[in-house]
């Protein structure tokens, strides 16, 4: 069973490793060998090649990325426990329009988007995109850590407002302590989500402000001929994420198990 | 409800504002939009009607992306559940750590950027050096196929990309629902007389059918607003062949700045994901 | 219908043994119970039996076939060993209808449609569920899903029924019940039963024999009168019986032949028993005797001994009397025409003799 399992795994695994010979080949190698074959002399040329470009890209990437994971998952946190702790009327309901937010399609939005950008200053901005990403992502936020608080019993929070707490005061004594496996689902899927994200950066920004997601794809439109160039900067940019997955994948299993979806 | 909640209720409507604004408002406005007419570079609107709309219906590529994502539809969904089905009930079957490790693997290229996949299967497509016609020719068929070149297979290829990004995720959804069905289950079934295939057709199957309706919805989402992928992989090419909805909606809207036109089509976007996704959350959350 | 063997079973998961060299006849047509608290091992060799797991050493006879063994590299899947299961948590379809459920061992075998229905019919009216055919298991009361698990269990007639805490999950008076139920059953359709339970009472009542396990070894095999009345260490003698038997420490004295001490006094066992005692090399042991065999008496007469009353538990009819004998705490059960002491501060105490167990401190084996 096991060999069924390794063949089909090394279909999975091809394409990931044809980047990986690849990128560490010279120009003459890349035209010349079998891709599957590594490489017989692996240099970082290519890497060098495409780099000032790749790494502002990544350096990019990495500010609005960490800036939107970090806000937005605050902002999950106090919502999920205002949605599942403290109850109200029509909270279903205003959920349930939260939870539309994540299917949305983002062209629907970002005609006026850019509008609305330009009108407040941050377009082609670093610091405008992290906003933008934080916005877009607190429903899925807002879910990941009102599914999380929904399995917190009520009767902890009974005892601690017969203890004497206010809410405000049960929320970053009891609750936020016990939040951080909700924190890792929520950072690690938007970490990844955004990260991953094309359309945003391609409108949003120009030239210098541009995400490595961005560059990545403008390689391939101009370098196609040196497809170690390629390969190189596509490993650069899929590395982080890669790495998370490796490291951290329960809690992006687990973000996809809760509803969350990619795209 | 106490008052010591207060600071976090105002917190709370704060971003619910934000978030409603851009998310609902942001549509609105888009809505408004594409009932009016061009006005070049301005991203406003003068309501002059269903114009945008009629121009769609009289656009031939907006009918070839319609008809693409129908065939992703039709083909790409089915053949990713299959797929996801099939490794399931395998890794259900084999368990331990194999089922683990293997789950994991098959589930990497899903958790990996379209522009990445889109970079890795240009290079695998490729026709000259690419992994894939290099393997035919080493085994002597003397096929090279122009993947991306042809435009009658061009959107098929692109369905094979997709398929071995999403199949894992199919197959852990789909793996999550077995596992919620009791071992006694399993146990009686075979005391019962059972065969494998019996036990997962007769007793899996139909336990499982709400995982993998919750699948179908996501793909159906996806397949009516992609365009990353497609984006950067074929950018609609060879010629038209594999335009969807939502690059025709990029071409249209920004690169030929009719940004009128560009909100209808993305209007029309929204409205067909709305039409899957709304009646779905309605259901689960009656079923809660 | 069917006779089992199991020979020299072990079973191990990871660094635990679950069961160690367990070896049983069951007898045609017997009710058997395994019997033993959480963990012992019991549901272990329960699925060995039905194929569910497959043991590490040993061997599954049933009816003369081998259907399991490691060295021999044998290992018929559950499907084939014509046996049937009910499980703890019954195991419903849940999809299913109850006439489906119940039909679905017959529809598995390729039995055809209209024999389906009548043997699921009969099946149904003999346990009361003919009324829920049409019905779904999310429908049902407990009672009524064990009924069906039942049902669909013995549909096939089947030579040999295994059933893992079957009662549990159900309410103190269906249990009743249901013991009653079941023995009927299984006698009526003649079928072997092992049954698993940690209830010592639905053991005593519903075993033809029992076996008790403890710690994946089997301790004791005999019938519920057996085993009750000569368990054979202290294991065994402590987990049957409610209130538990009482136990404490003794030893002789070598000054006085037919006297033992205990903590806090001393009385007399007659020579027979200090003989055996002595014989066994023993000259501290534990003592056992079951508070029904501790009787009270009113007056102070020599030889009885002086236990002061601390409480009383007064279940219904029963009047358990909890006493303090010199320094060591003794449960005693009290006749209804005694159940005035419960006035008293001091009552007088023997035991009756034939009744005592002696236990040896260090294997806990029984000596008497």
């Amino acid at each position: 069973m096991h060999i069924i399992l390794s063949l089909i795994a090394l279909i999975y695994l091809l394409p990931f490793w044809t980047v990986f010979t690849t990128a560490f080949k010279d120009s003459v190698e890349v035209r010349t060998s079998i891709p599957i074959v590594p490489p017989s002399n692996p240099t970082i040329d290519a890497f060098m090649k495409g780099s000032s470009e790749m790494l502002r890209g990544i350096m990019n990437s990495l500010i609005f990325t960490s800036l939107a994971t970090i806000f937005s998952s605050m902002i999950g946190s106090v919502n999920g426990f205002v949605l599942s702790k403290i109850r109200f009327k029509y909270c279903d309901t205003i959920f349930l329009l939260l939870t539309l937010g994540i299917f949305i399609p983002y062209h629907a939005i970002i005609i006026p988007l850019i509008a609305v950008m330009r009108g407040i200053g941050l377009f082609n901005n670093l610091l405008g995109l992290a906003i933008i990403h934080t916005i877009y992502g607190i429903p899925i936020c807002t879910l990941i850590f009102r599914n999380f608080y929904g399995e917190i019993p009520e009767s902890i929070i009974n005892a601690a407002k017969v203890d004497g707490a206010r809410t405000t005061t049960i929320y970053r004594k009891v609750v936020l302590p016990l939040s951080w496996p909700a924190f890792v689902v929520s950072a690690v899927f938007q970490f990844t989500s955004i990260w991953n994200d094309l359309l945003f950066g391609l409108i949003l920004t120009r030239g210098a402000n541009q995400p490595a997601s961005v560059v990545l794809a403008n390689l391939l439109g101009t370098t196609a001929a040196e497809w170690n160039v390629q390969m190189a900067g596509t490993f650069m940019y899929a590395f982080p994420v890669i790495a998370v997955y490796v490291l951290l994948s329960k809690y992006l299993i687990r973000g996809y198990l809760a509803g969350a979806v990619k795209g | 409800m106490d008052r010591g909640s207060l600071p976090l209720i105002y917190f709370f409507i704060i971003t619910l504002v934000f978030a409603y604004f851009f998310i609902y408002g942001l549509i609105g406005w888009n809505a408004l939009l594409s009932f009016s007419r061009s006005l070049g570079l301005k991203i406003a609107f003068e309501i002059s009607g269903f114009e945008q709309y009629l121009k769609m219906i009289h656009d031939p590529v907006f009918w070839v992306s319609i008809r693409n994502n129908l065939i992703l539809i039709s083909v790409f969904i089915p053949a990713c559940i299959a797929l996801g089905l099939f490794l399931a009930i395998l890794l259900d079957i084999t368990g331990g750590r194999g089922e683990a490790f293997f789950g994991r693997l098959y589930l990497l290229p899903f958790s990996l950027s379209f522009v990445v996949t889109a970079s890795m299967w240009a290079w695998m497509y490729n026709y000259v050096y690419g992994v894939i016609n290099t393997i035919l020719s080493i085994l002597n068929l003397n096929i090279r196929v122009n993947w991306l070149g042809n435009p009658d297979i061009a959107l098929y290829s692109i369905v094979i990309v997709l398929l071995w990004q999403f199949s894992g995720y199919a197959c852990l959804v789909i793996l999550a629902g077995i596992k919620s069905i009791p071992e006694s289950q399993f146990h009686a079934a075979r005391i019962d007389g059972a065969s494998t295939f019996q036990v997962y057709s007769r007793i899996v199957l139909p336990q499982i059918k709400f995982w993998i309706f919750s699948i179908f919805v996501v793909l159906m989402v996806f397949a009516l607003k992609a365009f990353d992928l497609i984006y950067v992989l074929t950018n609609g090419g060879p010629g038209v062949s594999t335009y969807v909805l939502a690059l025709l909606m990029y071409r249209r809207g920004f690169f030929e700045t009719d940004f009128q036109y560009g909100a209808a089509l993305a209007n029309i976007l929204y409205v067909l994901v709305m039409a899957i996704v709304v009646p779905y959350l309605l259901i689960t959350l009656r079923k809660r | 219908m069917a006779k089992v063997l199991i020979h020299g079973l072990h079973k191990r998961f990871g660094n635990i043994e679950a069961v160690k060299d367990f070896t049983l006849e069951v007898n045609d047509g017997e009710f058997f119970v395994l019997l033993g608290p959480s963990g012992c091992g019991k549901s272990t060799v329960l699925n060995c039996v039905a194929g569910i797991l497959m043991p590490d050493k040993g061997e599954i006879w049933i009816d003369d076939k081998l259907v399991a063994s490691a060295e021999k590299k044998v290992f018929v899947p559950p499907q084939d060993r014509d046996l049937s299961m009910v499980f703890q948590d019954y195991a419903l379809y849940p999809h299913m209808s109850v006439f489906d459920n119940i039909a679905f061992p017959l529809k598995i075998r390729k039995v055809n449609n209209s024999e389906i229905k009548k043997k699921v019919k009969e099946i149904a009216e003999i346990l009361n569920v003919a009324h829920l055919l049409s019905k779904k298991p999310g429908q049902l009361s407990g009672g009524e899903k064990q009924r069906v698990a039942l049902a669909r269990a013995l549909v096939r007639n089947p030579r040999l029924l295994l059933m893992d805490e079957p009662l549990s999950n159900l309410d103190a008076k269906l249990r009743v019940s249901m013991r009653v139920e079941l023995k009927r059953i299984q006698r009526e359709f003649k079928t072997t039963v092992i049954y698993v339970t940690h209830d010592q009472v639905e053991a005593m009542s519903m075993g033809d024999r029992l076996g008790v396990m403890s710690i994946a070894v089997l301790q004791q095999v005999g019938t519920p009168t057996e085993i009750y009345e000569k368990p054979i260490n202290i294991f065994v003698a402590e987990f049957l019986g409610s209130p538990p038997m009482n136990m404490f420490k003794c030893s002789l004295r070598s000054d006085r032949e037919n006297v033992i001490r205990y903590e806090g006094g001393e009385f007399a066992l007659p020579s027979w028993m200090i003989k055996i005692i002595r014989e066994a090399g023993v000259s501290s042991f534990i003592l056992g005797i079951r508070p029904e065999h501790v009787k009270i008496h009113n007056d102070a007469k020599p030889g009885l001994l002086e236990g002061k009353l601390i409480y009383t538990e007064k279940l219904g009819r029963e009047l358990i009397a909890h006493l303090m004998v010199g320094n060591v705490k003794i449960t005693a059960v009290i006749p209804p025409e005694l159940h005035d002491i419960v006035n008293r501060d001091v009552v007088w105490v023997s035991f009756t003799h034939e009744k005592i167990h002696v236990f040896d401190e260090k294997t806990g084996k029984a000596i008497i």
